[in-house]
């Protein structure tokens, strides 16, 4: 047979990178980028082009399974689809029969359906569609949801910015937009742009930065405002942007930074004033072609949305918002360019402890259903009732915190959790705790229309289809969902009047030029009727100020008489857009946090509680992405384990004097629990001085006790003292704010 | 005059995400742990001015190959274009060209027995295309090209060297490459303590 070249998309991590697949007689001979992808541009990085190793695993699963020894035991028989499907929709049916629907919880870890999942949730009645957004990046999303409401993730122009502040994102090993990114900054870097990295660690990201600045973990809002502390005293701000684009004056702004000196930041961060001053200057005076960026080191803490908050407002301090080598946005979601198939069921009324947790009010409403870190403990301590846990695409007791420990004796639980039904390609450790399992098709075998926030500011749709057929009786997704929808009964039937995932995804690109077929050739569409997203907010909404159909109210907000609906905001007599926000102004204000969450209503530091009063022996634990690794599902992978296969502990060498630790020779670590219980975890030490003397740090991807012959029992797991803590604004899970201590050697 | 190729790899721009190596892996499907081009790390300095370079490392296609001396069946030859090649047929796999080469740029495949190393990918570029590491890097930080093609007489203006150059005259050249870090790659093949 002829080689084929078939376009499709990748998801061995989650920025979703076109490919083109080089295939002969069945088998996939080589992945490399697809040039028609504007964000990647025929890129593909080391995780991407690996993904041969994934499809080809001769430990998948490949038949549907049921449980016949005690939850856990590992002892599975083989079923037929038609068994599981019945045995399924039975249980579930009996849901809805019995006005409880919300006792089907459907957790996902990558879900890439873009909706599907949701269709089907909401067909059935329950909120509870749970993800791992509050595990990844949640504070950074409801930062920027809050504040500018167009969209929950940046998209600066890198291409053509000239100063780059970078606090906790490793965008060069991976972040959202990972390759992307790389390949704009690698190119901007050239022409002369400065970045700077923000980050506990030398990161490859640190290492390729013009500056690495080490700090103490949660501190990069105190950093970022003392920065504007700075611009603000030099009078370097953009003065109009702040006027007519925030919700507040120049004077509120200065009287919020006052306090903010870099004397004071160097004191709590480690950051020097005098550095600060310094990138405080450069940054104004690249603006507007200058940007942030951030990701976990920033957010991923108990203080992560103030944070957010704080670097974000640096852009608008000096004007940058949506301007050319700016900090720019363009929404990421694919049903933006292209809405899906109706008809779409409604969305379920009723609300859970789950889907919208009472202590978490002001994350309920920016972004609901998002929060993950409760997931676990409110189905431990009953405040939800689950009956039916059906788990896709995720690896729970792997890389939620306390996965190997607590989120494992849940799942175990029967009383807890009473009929868990797992999908999943590889016998990870999620597979351990079901009672039926369903054998995923890997991405390579399945349809998908994907598109992420364009970097190239202009929308596109690509697709994602087989390259390869699904092995054994593996299947995509959207076809078991289809089969059980159908199966439970006609109400649910009726939202799923699909033939299979290949009819569905032939429906839903209809809506892009060519159909699926203009697809299936080139893989991606890039939508070149839209100019490119620069200043959104600028753009002009064709209604003029005497227009009879609008109102405008004191506050300068178009409303269409008719529904009341928010059109935009005057701006030099004409009525723009503006930012999607209630009042269509960026929020250096947020009065919902102060009436929802009690807390500060402006970009402030919050202190986290403890970390300011270390003992000397205690040091903080923060976890890290290797370049060619995911969290939890790349260590089956050959070609990316034969490069790294462990995850020792970063540590300086002066800390691993003080404790007698030698190359090497594992030592223990320990947090001690809010009960006082203390718990461990023994690791090898990396001596290295690419690390802040008082931190630690463990990269996840290792630590599996299944996940198949190449993954299992390497490295570290240190997901077991990492505490279930979030943020009490943003929601997001404070990975990188757990204190331990270090065991003395047993030799010292 | 024949036109000899060329590879530039700037270090200032390489990202150290092993693109490169896996699209190798791929593309020519070396034994796991053997490797025609890997990605090494060197750090120095003390906390908090320290530095992380990152080599690709690859044949150095030498134009005074130690292992085409070493090799005792001559299966080991420069083509016109200064690639150096291993010539499968009557290579027996005796293997003093892994020990001779010292960048450790060759291996013996388990399967067959016999040396193998990089080719510049001499199939993709006789397609018309460039070699697999190259095609993928994000950062564009590798250059291929014949010696005078304009991009590549513009890049090397930028200043590059050579690794031990000296002793072999390699044809593959990197900007940013400093002695210390140089004195401190280990050889391809030999991943202790890597």
């Amino acid at each position: 047979m002829t080689i084929q070249y078939i376009p499709t998309m990748c998801l061995n991590c989650s920025s979703v990178c076109g490919m083109i697949a080089k295939v002969k007689d069945g088998r996939i001979l080589k992945l490399e980028g697809n040039p028609l992808d504007p964000n990647s541009k025929g890129k593909l990085c080391a995780k991407g082009q690996a993904a041969i190793n994934m499809v080809e695993d001769p430990e998948r699963i490949l038949y549907p399974m049921k449980r016949i020894g005690p939850r856990g035991s590992g002892k599975f028989e083989r079923i037929s689809w038609e068994d599981a499907i019945d045995t399924i929709s039975a249980r579930l049916r009996m849901l809805r029969k019995e006005k409880c629907p919300e006792k089907l919880v459907l957790l996902y870890g990558r879900d890439r359906s873009n909706g599907f999942l949701e269709r089907f949730t909401n067909a059935f009645g329950t909120p509870n569609k749970l993800g791992h957004r509050g595990l990844c990046s949640l504070n950074k999303r409801m930062a920027i949801r809050a504040v500018i409401a167009d969209t929950d993730w940046e998209t600066p122009d890198f291409a053509n910015t000239s100063y780059i502040l970078n606090f906790g994102s490793n965008f060069y090993e991976a972040h959202q937009g990972h390759v992307g990114i790389m390949t704009r900054v690698a190119e901007a870097k050239r022409n002369g742009a400065k970045l700077v990295t923000f980050d506990v660690r030398l990161s490859n990201t640190a290492a390729q930065s013009d500056e690495w600045q080490p700090l103490f973990p949660g501190t990069d809002g105190l950093v970022a405002l003392a920065i504007g502390h700075v611009i603000l005293r030099e009078n370097l701000q953009d003065r109009e942007f702040i006027t007519d684009w925030t919700n507040a004056s120049l004077e509120e702004w200065r009287a919020h930074y006052q306090p903010y000196t870099p004397e004071y930041a160097e004191m709590i961060s480690g950051v020097s004033a005098k550095k600060i001053e310094e990138i405080a200057l450069e940054f104004a005076k690249a603006a507007p072609k200058a940007t942030t960026i951030t990701n976990r080191g920033a957010h991923a803490h108990e203080n992560g949305f103030y944070n957010e908050w704080a670097v974000l407002c640096l852009n608008a301090l000096v004007g940058n918002i949506g301007q050319k080598g700016g900090w720019c946005y363009i929404p990421g979601d694919v049903n933006v360019s292209a809405p899906q198939p109706g008809p779409l069921p409604p969305k379920p009324t009723v609300k859970t402890e789950l889907s919208h947790p009472s202590e978490l009010p002001f994350v309920n409403q920016v972004y609901p259903k998002a929060a993950s870190s409760t997931i676990f403990p409110y189905i431990a301590e009953g405040k939800a009732q689950v009956d039916t846990l059906f788990s896709y695409y995720v690896n729970a007791p792997m890389s939620w915190p306390e996965g190997p420990s607590f989120v494992r004796d849940v799942l175990m639980d029967e009383n807890l959790v009473p009929f868990h039904v797992v999908v999943d390609a590889f016998n990870s450790e999620i597979v351990e705790m079901a009672d039926i399992v369903l054998p995923d098709a890997t991405f390579l075998e399945k349809w998908d229309l994907d598109a992420r926030n364009s970097h190239e500011l202009q929308p596109y749709v690509g697709l994602r289809q087989p390259v390869v057929p699904p092995p054994g009786e593996c299947k995509d997704i959207r076809d078991i969902l289809i089969s059980l929808a159908k199966a439970i009964d006609e109400e649910m039937a009726h939202y799923f009047n699909f033939e299979d995932a290949k009819e569905f995804i032939t429906e839903w690109a209809k809506v892009v030029p060519g159909g699926v077929d203009h697809l299936i050739e080139k893989g991606i569409w890039v939508d070149k009727t839209k100019t490119k997203a620069f200043t959104p907010y600028l753009e002009k909404t064709g209604y003029d100020l005497n227009d009879p159909s609008i109102i405008i109210d004191e506050n300068g907000i178009a409303r269409l008489k008719g529904n009341q609906q928010v059109i935009g905001r005057v701006w030099k007599n004409q009525i723009v857009k503006g930012f999607a926000t209630h009042d269509r102004t960026f929020q250096f204000k947020l009065h919902t946090i102060g009436q929802l969450s009690h807390a500060p209503i402006l970009p402030v530091y919050r202190p986290i509680p403890h970390h300011h009063q270390l003992t000397e022996n205690e040091l903080m634990l923060t976890t890290f992405k290797w370049n060619v690794h995911t969290q939890s599902r790349t260590a089956n992978q050959a070609w990316l384990t034969e490069i790294v296969d462990d995850n020792p502990c970063w540590i300086h060498p002066e800390t691993a004097e003080r404790y007698g630790l030698k190359k090497d020779v594992e030592f223990t670590i320990v947090t001690k629990e809010q009960n006082g219980k203390h718990t461990r975890i023994t690791v090898k030490p990396f001596i290295t001085e690419a690390i802040h003397p008082r931190v630690l740090a463990i990269s996840a991807s290792f630590g599996h006790w299944q996940y198949g012959r190449n993954a299992k029992g390497k490295g570290y797991n240190p997901n077991s003292i990492i505490r279930t803590k979030m943020d009490p604004v943003g929601g997001g899970q404070a990975w990188n704010d757990t204190v331990v201590t270090i065991e003395r050697a047993a030799w010292n | 005059m024949v036109s000899t190729y060329m590879m530039l790899i700037d270090l200032n721009s390489c990202s150290g995400c092993h693109a490169c190596s896996v699209a190798c892996k791929a593309e020519h499907r070396a034994p796991t742990h053997s490797f025609r081009h890997t990605v090494q790390y060197v750090e120095n300095g003390a906390f908090p001015n320290v530095k992380r370079m990152f080599v690709p490392t690859l044949c150095q296609h030498c134009e005074d190959a130690p292992c085409l001396e070493a090799c005792p069946t001559n299966s080991i030859f420069q083509k016109e274009d200064g690639s150096v090649m291993i010539d499968q047929e009557s290579c027996i796999g005796a293997g003093p060209c892994v020990e001779a080469c010292p960048y450790g740029a060759i291996y013996l495949d388990p399967s067959t027995g016999l040396a193998d190393k990089c080719d510049f990918c001499e199939s993709r570029v006789e397609a018309g295309g460039v070699p697999a590491c190259s095609a993928t890097c994000p950062t564009d930080a590798i250059l291929f090209g014949y010696e005078e093609d304009e991009y590549i007489q513009q890049a090397l203006k930028r200043g590059y060297s050579q690794w031990e150059r000296e002793a072999t005259k390699p044809r593959v050249w990197y900007k940013g490459l400093n002695q210390d870090t140089e004195s401190k790659l280990k050889k391809i093949n030999d991943l202790e303590g890597k």
